[in-house]
């Protein structure tokens, strides 16, 4: 062999051998618990079960508006607003109140708001009409903004 | 299943490429070359049909029988086009020496990969639509890119503004014709397209060190592929940063299959690598870094080893392949996408101010450290596995290679200044920064790494057999 003693590079390999197999047990373990305490930790496959109905109301050609209890600039908020922004593209939805969105508004609330309570109160400051309430906590609004 | 099958034809499509270059015509291990032409292969195919079904979109062809039609199409003209490809091949790849315990290192190796399939199965069991960016933007923009109409455009509308819409297109692309042509906008996409991509880092990460420093040689580098868990955990997530590296890692892999050729291959091989080039600059922006960097540093490195009209010579085919990538990502970036605002509307002064601020720059440093150790877990780290493959194997320098591994070394070091230097000049605050990005940064740059690790370290040999040492073995040459 070019390098050291036989002995020695075979020892060496054979530690190698070992230590990459422990890498992916130790991969594999923390996989297992990670995945275990957080299965779907977006719910990303959630969303488009839950956003289907409210699809069939929106058009595709202009944005939607967003509404939501949750926070954007939050990780909660954000991952809501981008798994139904996932839900319903090729809509492209758009934080709401802004004057670049369509006639509707879609509202993503989370379980625990009160959402009639949530929906009216939206509706009032934003000048919207709710349309359409569904199950798991989507409204569809009509945007009264608009010309 | 729909999905798998709606991926073989983009395959088929890459492997008739490659095949057609004869690239890997004559080289040994035979296993070796099989693999690195499936896996050059499978890389080629994805682009090319993702380039083609973005041309569709663009003339407004591109409905379901339309792409299947495209696409058979190419791969028959691909398919009469092997009469004409090079079967002879003048190689000058030397007797490998063997080694008896090859037999252990495929049984360590399998035992490692048995364990990633499972880690692998429970990721996407637990998250089948991937991690934050393939659902926030590889994966949304492909559902927009199957809109009807002209709305397909919406995948770089700029009302996007948290989506990226200035990102490259070929993952998302590749995806929604997956989609399209299996008719389900399903995970199975996109996740084989993930794992399509790792299989092919592997299989070249195998295989070219095994090509070009015995099979021994390629056997340790997947083992140390394995211990890099901070890789390997992104395979699941299903971005562009592993697609990427692919790209990164065939651009030299096809220069180091082109140095065991002497007739035409050898020029192939450059085209090759230029087509690799382009389509890592259509993967990610990052890419149009290393497209660049890698073309000067190819260009420097063949004028130093081959002289400068040889060096055009062969250049030239590395700009030709890299044109078809390059042309359609200008249409991209002049038609479609809106523009890149990296640095967001600083001043030089303010740029410059950054660059230099000595605490960024020490917060770097230490993110750079830390981003380091964690590519590994404690004493299973890649680095030290190279340490100590490196302690008893030493190192052995192939002449041959010198041009490739010195250009292949600059561009990664290229490569990591410039996001170093993005990093520091960024507004954002650099804890966030580093913190998001830079283990996929990582990413890009490691599959390269390792190969040229295998490139200058030593190999176990039997010392019955008593191959006398590479460098001996130049020097009679």
């Amino acid at each position: 062999m070019p390098g050291r003693s036989p002995a020695l590079t075979l020892a060496v390999l054979a530690a190698v051998i070992w230590l990459a197999f422990s890498a992916q047990l130790a991969l594999y373990e923390a996989t297992i618990r990670f995945n275990r305490d957080n299965p779907d930790p977006y719910r990303i496959s959630y969303q488009e079960p839950r956003f289907r109905e409210a699809a069939a109301l929106l058009p595709l050609e202009e944005p939607v508006g967003y509404v939501s209890n949750l926070e954007l600039n939050e990780l909660r908020g954000a991952a809501a607003f981008f798994g139904a922004q996932y839900a319903l593209a090729p809509r492209i939805l758009i934080p709401f109140p802004d004057a670049r969105a369509g006639r509707f508004v879609v509202g993503n609330f989370s379980a625990e708001v009160e959402l009639s309570d949530a929906t009216s109160r939206l509706a009032r400051e934003h000048n919207l009409r709710v349309v359409r309430v569904f199950d798991n906590g989507v409204v569809v609004f009509e945007n009264l903004n608009r010309p | 299943m729909t999905a798998l099958l709606a991926i073989a034809p983009a395959v088929l499509t890459g492997f008739l490429l490659v095949r057609l270059t004869g690239l890997t015509q004559g080289l040994r291990p035979r296993w070796a070359a099989a693999l690195c032409e499936l896996a050059l292969g499978a890389g080629a195919g994805i682009a090319v049909t993702s380039s083609l079904f973005y041309l569709l979109l663009r003339a407004g062809l591109a409905s379901r029988g339309g792409v299947l039609a495209a696409e058979l199409l190419l791969v028959a003209a691909l398919g009469l086009a092997q009469r004409y490809r090079l079967r002879g091949a003048d190689t000058r790849q030397e007797e490998m020496p063997g080694f008896r315990f090859n037999g252990v290192l495929v049984a360590g190796a399998a035992a490692a990969l048995a364990l990633l399939v499972a880690t692998q199965v429970s990721m996407v069991r637990a998250a089948p639509h991937g991690n934050w960016d393939a659902f926030a933007i590889w994966n949304l923009r492909a559902k927009f890119l199957l809109a009807p109409g002209e709305l397909w455009k919406r995948a770089a509308s700029p009302l996007l503004e948290r989506t990226h819409p200035e990102y490259p297109l070929l993952v998302s692309a590749f995806v929604a014709r997956t989609w399209r042509l299996s008719g389900t906008v399903s995970p199975a996409a996109p996740l084989a397209t993930a794992y399509l991509f790792t299989a092919a880092v592997a299989a070249l990460l195998a295989a070219l060190p095994a090509i070009a420093r015995g099979t021994a040689a390629g056997l340790l580098a997947i083992l140390v592929f394995f211990a890099s868990t901070s890789y390997l955990e992104q395979i699941s997530w299903q971005y562009a940063d592993i697609p990427l590296s692919f790209y990164i890692l065939a651009t030299f892999g096809s220069l180091v299959l082109g140095v065991f050729h002497t007739g035409r291959q050898s020029f192939l091989a450059c085209a090759m690598s230029g087509l690799f080039a382009g389509f890592a600059a259509q993967t990610k922006n990052e890419g149009t870094a290393f497209l660049a960097l890698g073309c000067l540093a190819l260009a420097a490195f063949l004028v130093r080893a081959v002289g400068a009209p040889e060096a055009w010579r062969r250049l030239r085919w590395w700009l030709a392949g890299a044109l078809p990538g390059l042309a359609l990502l200008v249409d991209f970036r002049l038609v479609l996408a809106p523009p890149v605002n990296l640095l967001r509307d600083q001043s030089l002064a303010q740029i410059l101010g950054r660059l230099i601020n000595t605490a960024r720059l020490s917060e770097l440093a230490q993110a750079l450290i830390a981003e380091t150790v964690a590519l590994g877990d404690g004493w299973s780290h890649p680095l030290i596995l190279l340490g100590l493959l490196a302690a008893v194997l030493r190192l052995e320098w192939d002449e041959r290679l010198g041009a490739v591994i010195g250009a292949a070394g600059a561009t990664l070091a290229g490569l990591l200044a410039v996001y170093a230097a993005v990093f520091l000049a960024r507004p954002e605050d650099l804890a966030w920064l580093v913190g998001t990005a830079l283990g996929r940064l990582y990413a890009h740059l490691w599959p390269l790494f390792l190969l040229l690790a295998f490139l200058v370290l030593g190999r176990p040999v039997d010392q019955k057999r008593g191959a006398p040492a590479l460098r001996q073995k130049k020097k009679a040459r």
